[in-house]
């Protein structure tokens, strides 16, 4: 009897070690990952999803969509159909440093990245294709071999998915730091569904953009978009246009005043620092402005740190903070002016 | 020593049935939800990422290479 029990006992627990292994496959952990890790991952792609949800609907709505999906199909039917491309064998392996190298992957989990990486490796040999007709079979079959020299040789899929994006910047006619494309709409996508950046400045700021026409170029958009912090890039960004009264921002206006403007909030305190309230990273705070901070006000703060930056030996002093609150009294004595008073 | 190895293996099953219920909350399925149920949830779950994530790559690539720029009705 007790040898029977122990028989079914071992057997419901291999079944349930299979069914475990299978599902800390599918929630991308690896091999070692215990129960605790896996309801973790589980969580944060949960939470994951929620966000992309919420993410589509405020992109779709603030192009005029009600659904992500009639927005999502409206994009594609302007985009020519892709031409197939079939990859060469030679792709077929992972590159060994992916799994030796600094990423350090599992050979599993380089295997389904590597998936990922295919449609880069398309969209270059896309490229390399259409512009052969023009630049003749030489080029083209040399372009073919340096994508699979990166690739082979590459150490992880990142800085190689980054390489290819710079290979279709060469064979691209244009130039992606001086082809400039609306800013607008990308800006608003991310900077509406920011809660933590001064909301009537962002109004004021789209505003700009909008009637200004603010153009950016399509190096420093691949930035934005692909950096966690896009609503703070875009702020900084729109800022710069309006505080320079242009309509193209270089990189280097834009980090002059995002540091000034840094320095002026700093020194202005317009905002209160409390919880993200993010139970994965319980340390991790965020500001909260007075609504009625404008972008008036951060222009008149910004200002006064210049001069003072200019006038003076260039250390901050209590004399700054009353200079900056100051100078932001002259132009409205709102909320604004009472959290900062709170927070000297 | 019978009841002590009895002990042990319920403790882990207990802890197991915690963190099978957990899950479930998590996945918002009904406590009811067997295995497959679970396995299918996550699945699905793995699955809507990598389209979101897909199909935002592809909005993105159709706007930086400046096929799209209007607005919709």
């Amino acid at each position: 009897m007790k040898k029977l029990f122990a028989d079914s006992y071992l057997k419901t627990q291999e079944r349930l070690e299979d069914w475990f292994d299978d599902l800390r496959e599918k929630a991308g952990c690896g091999p070692n990952a215990d129960t605790g890790a896996v309801l973790r991952a589980v969580e944060a792609m949960s939470r994951k999803l929620q966000a992309y949800e919420e993410q589509q609907t405020t992109v779709a709505r603030s192009r005029g969509y009600r659904y992500w999906g009639d927005y999502y199909n409206a994009i594609m039917k302007e985009v020519p159909e892709a031409v197939p491309i079939e990859l060469p064998t030679a792709y077929n392996e992972v590159p060994a440093a992916w799994v030796t190298g600094q990423s350090r992957m599992t050979l599993r989990k380089a295997e389904k990245r590597l998936l990922e990486t295919y449609k880069v490796i398309r969209k270059v040999l896309a490229y390399i294709l259409d512009y052969e007709p023009d630049e003749g079979k030489e080029w083209a079959e040399e372009m073919r071999n340096e994508l699979y020299d990166r690739f082979s040789k590459s150490t992880d899929p990142d800085a190689f998915e980054k390489e290819c994006l710079e290979l279709t910047y060469e064979i691209e006619e244009d130039d992606p730091e001086t082809t400039w494309v609306d800013a607008v709409e990308w800006a608003r996508g991310a900077l509406e569904k920011a809660s933590d950046l001064p909301l009537l400045a962002v109004e004021e700021l789209l505003t700009y953009a909008e009637d200004e026409g603010v153009e950016i170029t399509k190096q420093q958009l691949d930035f934005i978009v692909s950096s966690d912090y896009a609503a703070y890039r875009w702020f900084d960004y729109l800022l710069t246009n309006y505080l320079r009264k242009t309509n193209r921002a270089t990189t280097e206006e834009v980090k002059a005043i995002t540091e000034l403007k840094e320095d002026a909030l700093d020194l202005w305190k317009c905002y209160e620092v409390v919880s993200a309230c993010d139970p994965s990273r319980p340390t991790l705070t965020k500001r909260v402005y007075a609504p009625s901070v404008s972008v008036a006000m951060i222009d008149a703060a910004c200002k006064e740190v210049y001069r003072l930056k200019e006038e003076g030996d260039g250390v901050m002093t209590d004399a700054w903070v009353d200079a900056v609150v100051e100078a932001v009294a002259s132009v409205n004595d709102g909320n604004a002016l009472v959290i900062a008073e709170k927070n000297r | 020593m019978n009841d002590l190895i009895g002990q042990e293996v319920f403790d882990d099953l207990e802890e197991l049935e915690q963190w099978f219920a957990d899950l479930k909350q998590v996945l918002g399925l009904r406590q009811e939800a067997d295995k497959e149920e679970v396995f299918d949830e996550v699945l699905r779950l793995t699955q809507e990422v990598a389209t979101y994530e897909a199909n935002r790559s592809e909005v993105g690539s159709a706007f930086t290479a400046g096929y799209f720029m209007g607005a919709g009705q």
